[in-house]
């Protein structure tokens, strides 16, 4: 692949993205809910892409590919449960939206902190996000480096695309905040799902035939990858169940994600933002993992299975132009995760840990402390993604603390939920819950135990649950606020027709 | 009177509907692995996920587009 085209399509969409981004620059006001929130007045459009392209990063394209091609259909149901747990959404977009509007919350745990009258639990949850989301992030560069560098067949070192990543990433939380993270995302979505049905055309109808033939060639030549668990035993129940089970709850434990239910401008976006994900996601999922099989067909043996995309798109079949494309596709999806984390992290940090320890801050101190937030938490996730991309002692420590990642993340569920359905629900409730879940996650996960065969994400939720409950019970709760609160969303929910 | 009403009317409709989706997530969990766990076709587990998932978006569709300004 000539490195001059590879560096023209980079550049390309470099520049799309500077100007889409520097367009959201002239209509940045002032303040925190304009910069991180682009003052709850992001379209149904750019909401639904938006939220599509923080929520898929290249896990897909090369994890979820890679996970087909080893483990076979157990990955189509693992991902398209994972979209499913977006019924959450459909009860709790409504309320986050009217809550948010209300309240003025510029991040879930500052909701959780009002809800509950304790800013610790602001801090916790923060710090919660800070911990896990990191070592996610950098696995994020990692995954974009090694991918770049594999599919320009070395043209770009595993380094300069790590570097490209953050630059992009940084430059584009900071220019205009949300307003330029929303729409250089939606420019990012339009390319992945675009590129990545393409090719998969063209592998089927030029590698196959057509889909018919493609098909019938997965019954005859893989028959063992179209059940669970696969011929190699990978997608067992208690695995299944174990991937299910942190990342049906994405769209609450997730800040970078839940954060995106306070921007829609009106019930209309909203809507247009759950339906557009939905479509999305059934679309890049089947395609993603047909991917998967047809890279199980054209390119078997491969020794690592995470090798499946980059192998399919070195394919003859696969037109160099388009791989070029894809390639960038596959940045795109990386980086505008990346960016999303990246903002959402600065804006907990500024709200709700600076806010919390400097009261009488000013707004403007509080955004410019996030605004340069954003770069150091880049360096973080850059000096943690060097050092596992070299392969020193932590990288065992940062890929478990990445897999960990959203089991960590599930342990601020149990608040959530109680939030806004238990009146009875207490702030030690929610810390204790948070904090002992958490370090019972990270115990078994760094560990590697897994007690009757059972992933952590799983006991964790359980764990997590039964300290919130009988911590709340055995504890005061804020009444007035609860009252207060419930009882608005009681008010409002039926004036909007939301469940 | 009224907004008592349809607050348990919308009440009941959220607990039906989560009950719907519990439902599906059992079934997303016990068909692959119990009566599909030996056919080796695309008409297998691959088509069942593939339904159940249209059918899971098209029951929030049916949930959000009632939504109101």
């Amino acid at each position: 692949m000539s490195t001059f085209y590879i560096w023209l399509a980079v550049g390309i969409y470099v520049a799309m993205g500077l100007a889409i981004a520097w367009v959201g620059r002239r209509h940045l006001g002032i303040g925190m809910s304009d910069f991180f929130l682009a003052n709850r007045t992001v379209g149904g459009f750019v909401s639904a892409l938006t939220y599509s392209a923080t929520t898929y990063s290249a896990f897909m394209m090369v994890g979820l590919a890679g996970f087909t091609y080893r483990g076979g259909v157990g990955a189509l149901g693992f991902e398209f449960t994972y979209l499913c747990g977006l019924f959450l959404a459909v009860y709790f977009a409504p309320r986050f939206w009217l809550v948010g509007r209300k309240y003025n919350y510029i991040s879930p745990a500052e909701l959780l902190a009002d809800r509950y009258q304790n800013k610790a639990v602001a801090v916790v949850a923060a710090l919660l996000a800070l911990v896990f989301l990191v070592p996610y992030g950098a696995a994020q560069l990692m995954g974009i480096g090694f991918l770049v560098s594999g599919v320009s067949q070395g043209a770009i070192p595993v380094m300069v695309g790590i570097v490209i990543a953050i630059v992009l990433a940084v430059a584009w939380a900071n220019i205009a905040g949300m307003r330029s993270v929303a729409w250089t995302d939606a420019m990012q979505a339009l390319i992945m799902i675009v590129t990545s049905v393409m090719v998969l055309f063209f592998v089927v109808y030029l590698g196959f035939g057509g889909f018919g033939s493609f098909f019938g060639r997965m019954e005859s030549d893989i028959p063992g990858l179209l059940k669970v668990p696969g011929e190699t035993g990978m997608f067992s129940f208690k695995m299944y169940l174990g991937l299910c089970v942190p990342w049906v709850f994405f769209c609450l434990s997730n800040p970078q994600v839940s954060q995106r239910l306070f921007i829609p401008k009106s019930v209309t976006a909203m809507k247009q933002m759950i339906g557009g994900f939905l479509c999305f996601g059934f679309i890049y999922t089947l395609v993603t993992v047909l991917w998967g099989f047809a890279a199980r067909l054209l390119v078997p043996g491969l020794p690592k299975a995470d090798m499946a995309s980059p192998s399919l798109l070195a394919l003859d079949i696969v037109p160099r132009f388009l791989a070029i494309i894809v390639m960038v596709g596959i940045m795109a999806a990386a980086i505008s995760t990346i960016d999303s984390i990246l903002l959402t992290l600065s804006s907990m940090f500024a709200r709700d840990i600076y806010k919390n320890v400097k009261p009488d801050a000013s707004e403007a101190k509080e955004l410019a402390l996030g605004k340069w937030v954003i770069p150091i938490m880049s360096v973080i996730a850059l000096v943690f993604a060097i050092w596992a991309s070299r392969g020193t002692g932590l990288r065992v420590m940062i890929v478990s603390l990445s897999v960990a990642a959203s089991a960590g993340l599930l342990m601020a569920v149990p608040a959530i939920i109680g939030a806004f359905f238990w009146r009875r629900a207490t702030a030690m409730g929610a810390l204790v819950s948070m904090i002992g879940g958490a370090v019972f996650t990270m115990i078994l996960q760094l560990g590697g135990y897994k007690p009757w065969g059972h992933w952590p994400g799983v006991w964790g939720i359980v764990v997590c649950s039964a300290l919130f409950i009988v911590v709340s019970l055995l504890t005061s709760p804020p009444k007035q606020k609860a009252d207060e609160f419930i009882g608005y969303l009681h008010e409002e929910l039926p004036k909007h027709g939301f469940v | 009177m009224q907004s008592v009403a349809s607050g348990t009317s919308r009440s009941k409709a959220s607990v039906v509907w989560l009950i719907w989706f519990l439902f599906l997530f059992l079934l997303d969990l016990t068909i692959p692995f119990t009566c599909l766990s030996e056919v080796q076709r695309v008409t297998g587990a691959f088509l069942f996920w593939t339904i159940w998932t249209l059918v899971a978006i098209v029951s929030m569709f049916a949930i959000f587009l009632r939504w109101k300004e």
